[in-house]
């Protein structure tokens, strides 16, 4: 198997996976904080998970537009470059 | 395989696993952070892949704005390259010499010693030219697996990668540039050791009698005995530097063409002199193909090509026409537009090229003479060029310590500024790569704060 393609199935399967971990994240997140245990910690830790799987979720989704801006921003500023001054 | 496609795909692997980091359910600290830090660097080195183009271009600009030239510093190379080799020749020679004249404790306790600073020279001088083409003829190659490195998951070979993309940004830049460090720094010396008063920089032309280039001939110089020995050029021109230097003073020389000798004498040249040297009876076709007329006569006209050289003469006396050309050639002569036989009469080796002689004679009259010759290389003569820089190095041998002030001149302008000149090269690289990411603070942390 060529080594591009090899990543490029690793990316796929990476992303799947985070998805999933993404949707356990929210459960689980959503199960500690609405535990019936009176512990603040507890359910401060519950809304730090749901919080970091909603942003991971977000630059999950955001990964293909990130790299077209990138990739968009860098071809449109690799233009020739004018030439030097000259030394009087 | 694309390098810059698997950089690209590498950084968003990065960039994923990055994000699935983030979004496992595991309240570890140091976990979010890897994650965090994961997402930066994908983003990092997939502006870098894109900005290859940039990257290259960028090289280009600034060392045109720097005057980069790498025509010119391959060629300061290899004419360094030829001055330490003709040195260290000379220097075995004298070794010899000494050796065999009894005076074996010299070579022994001195001249060796100096020997081995000019080996030094060398070797540094052939090991940067050998860097800088590498890194100028593979500055693409190089950067795109820089790029590649650069964007391996986990910061893996981040560092190597940043550093061979900075590594090639600077010597591209500005390994050209060393002859201008290494002359700006031994001006500050003050001591110029090939540059005594004796020795010139000149630009010698050999033209035949229609104002032609003569390619190929030997030069050399005596006043008691050899001075020097170059060779012309296929083009009839030579540019004596200082490093391989010319006499100001007066001197004879000689000029060998195949079968001839042309004998003057020099009354003095200035510093880069032109010097213009006319073969008053030759004619020249292409290097190594001549004619030479001998006798009363007069050039009436006169046209030449690549292969055939027209030329009518007024012959008052009786004249002698020989050719000289190379073995693998073919000669073809018309006189008033009828063909001609003419006569071989030599067939000889000079300066390990094989001659042929062809000879012709003509009675007083106007001959309209047409020279064919068939040709398809020109064969360089193989010629042990004496400079006279090295022939005055070793002018007194019973005074070592010229020959060791000498070599310490040569080790530091070929070593020692050259080293220096790469270790700052170098630390600038690293500065660089430090900032693309290769050890702490990396371009990507200063802009997004992490």
């Amino acid at each position: 198997m060529d080594l591009v393609e090899f990543i490029r199935s690793l990316i796929a399967t990476i992303v799947v996976i985070a998805w999933f971990v993404f949707l356990l994240s929210w459960v689980v997140g959503w199960l500690v904080k609405g535990l019936p245990i009176p512990f603040l910690r507890v359910k401060k830790l519950g809304s730090k998970i749901i919080e970091d799987a909603i942003w991971a979720a977000f630059w999950l989704a955001m990964g293909t537009t990130i790299f077209a801006v990138i990739a968009y921003i860098a071809s449109s500023i690799n233009l020739p470059m004018p030439q030097p001054p000259s030394m009087p | 395989m694309d390098f810059l496609e698997l950089a690209f795909y590498l950084s968003v692997l990065t960039y994923v696993t990055g994000v699935f980091l983030k979004a496992l359910p595991l309240p570890f600290l140091s976990l979010k952070k890897l994650g965090r830090s994961l997402i930066t660097d994908g983003l990092f080195s997939a502006v870098l892949v894109f900005s290859y183009r940039i990257l290259l271009a960028t090289i280009e600009h600034v060392g045109f704005i720097l005057g980069v030239d790498w025509a010119s510093y391959t060629s300061w190379l290899t004419e360094r390259i030829g001055v330490l080799l003709s040195l260290f020749v000379a220097f075995k020679g004298l070794g010899v010499l000494l050796s065999r004249s009894g005076l074996g404790f010299l070579t022994n306790s001195f001249l060796n010693h100096v020997i081995s600073l000019i080996t030094t020279s060398l070797t540094t001088i052939a090991t940067t030219s050998y860097l800088s083409s590498i890194i100028h003829n593979g500055a693409e190659f190089l950067l795109a697996i820089g790029l590649v490195l650069h964007a391996v998951p986990f910061r893996l070979t981040r560092s190597i990668g940043s550093t061979i993309i900075g590594v090639v940004i600077v010597f591209s830049t500005c390994l050209p540039l060393m002859p201008f460090f290494i002359e700006s720094m031994t001006g500050l010396a003050g001591y110029v050791l090939l540059n005594n008063e004796d020795i010139c920089s000149i630009k010698l032309l050999v033209l035949d009698t229609m104002e032609n280039p003569v390619g190929y001939s030997v030069l050399e110089g005596y006043d008691e005995d050899l001075l020097y020995r170059y060779l012309i050029g296929s083009d009839g021109s030579l540019v004596i530097d200082l490093f391989h230097g010319f006499p100001c003073r007066e001197h004879i020389i000689e000029l060998h063409t195949p079968g001839y000798k042309y004998t003057t004498s020099i009354t003095g040249v200035k510093n880069h002199e032109s010097l213009t040297l006319v073969l008053p009876n030759a004619l020249s076709i292409a290097p190594n193909r001549i004619i030479y007329l001998t006798g009363e006569f007069k050039v009436l006209n006169s046209s030449k090509s690549r292969e055939w050289l027209n030329i009518t003469i007024q012959a008052t006396s009786r004249v002698e026409l020989e050719v000289y050309i190379e073995a693998g050639d073919t000669l073809q002569l018309h006189i008033n537009e009828t063909p001609v036989e003419i006569l071989l009469i030599n067939q000889s080796k000079w300066y390990n090229v094989e001659f042929k002689t062809y000879f012709l004679q003509l009675d007083p009259g106007v001959y309209d003479i047409r020279v064919n010759i068939n040709w398809y290389k020109t064969t360089p003569l193989q010629v042990d060029i004496v400079p006279y820089a090295v022939k005055t190095l070793e002018v007194d041998i019973y005074s070592p310590e010229n020959i060791l002030f000498s070599a310490v001149y040569l080790f530091i302008e070929y070593t020692v500024l050259p080293i220096i000149y790469i270790t700052i090269l170098f630390t600038a690289s690293l500065s660089l790569a430090r900032l693309l990411g290769g050890t702490s603070s990396s371009i990507a942390r200063i802009v997004t704060g992490y």
